[in-house]
């Protein structure tokens, strides 16, 4: 139903997401969907992995903050108005977009969407109801 | 000029028989009325009876910044409210503020110590004082605004900040005399060569205080104001501004020995030092009645100079505070202690007190604070506005704490330089000393 998201802190440094990604890397961890929201002092980089336990352990071993939590992850075709359809159910619900990242990939001709609302379990029945079935673990 | 030349050119002898009627008057009243002082009396066996003169002074004890939170807000005070006619506060070694309060009698001493500073500095009831210090729980403002009083001087209580009214009315008014910071002096020197008004202004002194400062800031003050700068000493738990100030010879400050008498001992064994030694400084109030103290610890580092003054006043003069024996740090004039910012770090991150660092530096002649605090995983969060709502609360509740203002920083964990393990918690880059 949740997929596991890693949120990195990213202090305002040079060569900080850099150094993230080669412990990653080095790591063989597989990031499957990325996103950084930035601030003027320190950015947050929210991460959909292959392994977010272990992950985790090398980065905090690393010297870095990081935290995991509950993210829908939401398949969807890629065509025009494939996103808008999603988000215009939760409108309807009265469900607030916290933020959100999307990419293509998966399936052929797929995409997908990572996102976090204010009500995540109305969230996730709406979806379901509607035939959209979130993801339960990374893809 | 001299205020009160009975008293600020007294004779040495007749000096310590007066210091010793009172702290004998002092010794037994708080004995009376004081339970921290009676029970720290009773512990070392000292009797009020075995105090009868000045010299019998180091058998007392000692009393500490700590008392005031520990008997806070009214416990060590030593009249009844209803004498109590004004109260002060400060902030303490926590977040927790301190108090203390004045009768009638002490807020006449303080306004005429104040005047035999402002006198010192060539102050008469001819001049416009700019008193630019802030008024409030402050004891700068009404301070000196009372003993600017007591000369008759025309008062200007402008308060502090809101350079650009400071600079009007000085020119407007035709302000004499200016009293602040010294740091705020600076920038209001820095100020008027902007404004390109320094012909305009009729400034001829200042008094500066509240804060530490250099003979390169006195200069740079000088000359930027065209005035002489003269410094005042005192602290809230003695009285506030007017303790000590300098006469027109600047070579230390005459402490009102009238009123206080000083100590210098060693911080750490509790011994007094031999008379020119450096180390901590002592006070012990002869006349307050509202709040008094015995031999209270300032923190303050410095030494006495017992060489009679060209000036004729034969009241000693103390150097210059050249350091402090706690961590506490002065900043925009205000008494910052880390503890204060540890405690507000420690409330916001619930059980874990976050790894942080206080950086104090001063830029355009202005005290800077800023605070790293290491991202930990209890402060994380996977959005970034709960993150800028934590950045908030930590900011705030400095600001409530000590009233003034701090940049937060939030850092990578274990960046915050450690030696031998332990993370330097103050790094002061401003060069005071």
């Amino acid at each position: 139903m949740f997929v596991k998201q890693l949120t990195i802190f990213v202090e305002n440094k040079f060569g900080r997401v850099a150094d993230i990604l080669e412990t990653l890397g080095s790591n063989h961890v597989d990031i499957k969907a990325l996103s950084i929201a930035d601030t003027t002092d320190y950015g947050l980089m929210r991460m959909i992995v292959s392994d977010p336990a272990k992950a985790k352990e090398l980065l905090v071993e690393a010297g870095v903050t990081v935290k995991i939590t509950d993210a829908i992850a939401v398949p969807l075709d890629h065509t025009p108005g494939g996103l808008s359809k999603i988000i215009a159910l939760l409108k309807t619900e009265g469900i607030s977009v916290r933020y959100l990242y999307a990419f293509v990939g998966g399936k052929e001709n797929g995409a997908c969407v990572v996102m976090k609302t204010d009500k995540p379990e109305d969230t996730v029945t709406v979806l379901s109801q509607n035939g959209i079935k979130p993801l339960s673990s990374a893809f | 000029m001299i205020l009160n030349p009975k008293i600020e050119t007294m004779p040495r002898d007749e000096l310590k028989k007066l210091q010793s009627e009172r702290l004998v008057w002092q010794v037994n009243r708080m004995y009376e009325r004081v339970e921290c002082f009676r029970n720290r009396m009773d512990v070392m066996g000292v009797k009020p009876s075995d105090i009868k003169s000045i010299d019998d002074l180091h058998l007392l004890p000692f009393s500490y910044k700590k008392d005031l939170r520990d008997y806070y807000p009214y416990g060590l005070f030593a009249e009844p409210m209803e004498n109590i006619k004004r109260v002060h506060a400060s902030s303490g070694t926590t977040g927790k503020q301190i108090v203390v309060g004045y009768t009638e009698n002490d807020l006449k001493n303080w306004a005429e110590t104040v005047a035999r500073a402002l006198t010192a500095a060539g102050a008469d009831k001819n001049d416009f004082i700019q008193n630019a210090f802030g008024y409030g729980f402050f004891t700068g403002g009404l301070g000196i605004h009372d003993g600017a009083s007591l000369i008759g001087s025309t008062v200007i209580p402008i308060s502090a900040g809101n350079t650009q009214r400071q600079i009007t009315t000085m020119v407007d008014f035709g302000s004499t005399m200016i009293t602040c910071t010294p740091s705020y002096a600076m920038y209001l020197a820095e100020a008027v060569a902007e404004a390109g008004v320094k012909n305009q202004i009729k400034l001829k002194a200042g008094v500066f205080g509240a804060e530490p400062w250099t003979e390169d800031m006195r200069h740079a003050i000088e000359q930027g104001l065209g005035i002489k700068a003269y410094d005042i000493y005192g602290l809230s738990e003695i009285q506030g501004p007017g303790v000590s100030y300098e006469c027109e010879y600047q070579c230390g400050m005459h402490i009102c020995e009238d009123l206080f008498v000083a100590e210098i001992i060693d911080p750490d064994t509790g011994e007094v030092l031999p008379e020119g030694s450096t180390g901590e400084l002592v006070f012990t109030t002869l006349a307050k009645e509202g709040f008094p103290v015995i031999r209270y610890r300032t923190r303050d580092i410095c030494s006495l100079n017992y060489e009679p003054c060209r000036c004729g006043r034969t009241h000693i003069r103390m150097n210059k505070p050249t350091g402090r024996s706690d961590d506490m740090l002065i900043i925009r004039g205000v008494n910052v202690f880390p503890s204060q910012i540890e405690e507000v770090l420690l409330n916001v991150g619930g059980a874990v007190t976050p790894n942080y660092q206080i950086i104090v530096d001063r830029v355009n002649n202005t005290d800077t604070l800023d605070v790293n605090v290491e991202m930990s995983e209890e402060f994380m969060h996977d959005e970034v506005s709960s993150i800028a709502n934590l950045e908030k609360t930590i900011v705030d509740k400095i600001r409530s704490t000590l009233g003034i203002g701090a940049k937060v920083h939030l850092v990578n964990p274990k960046s915050i330089t450690r030696s031998e393990g332990k993370a330097k918690r103050v790094i002061d880059n401003r060069k005071l000393h």
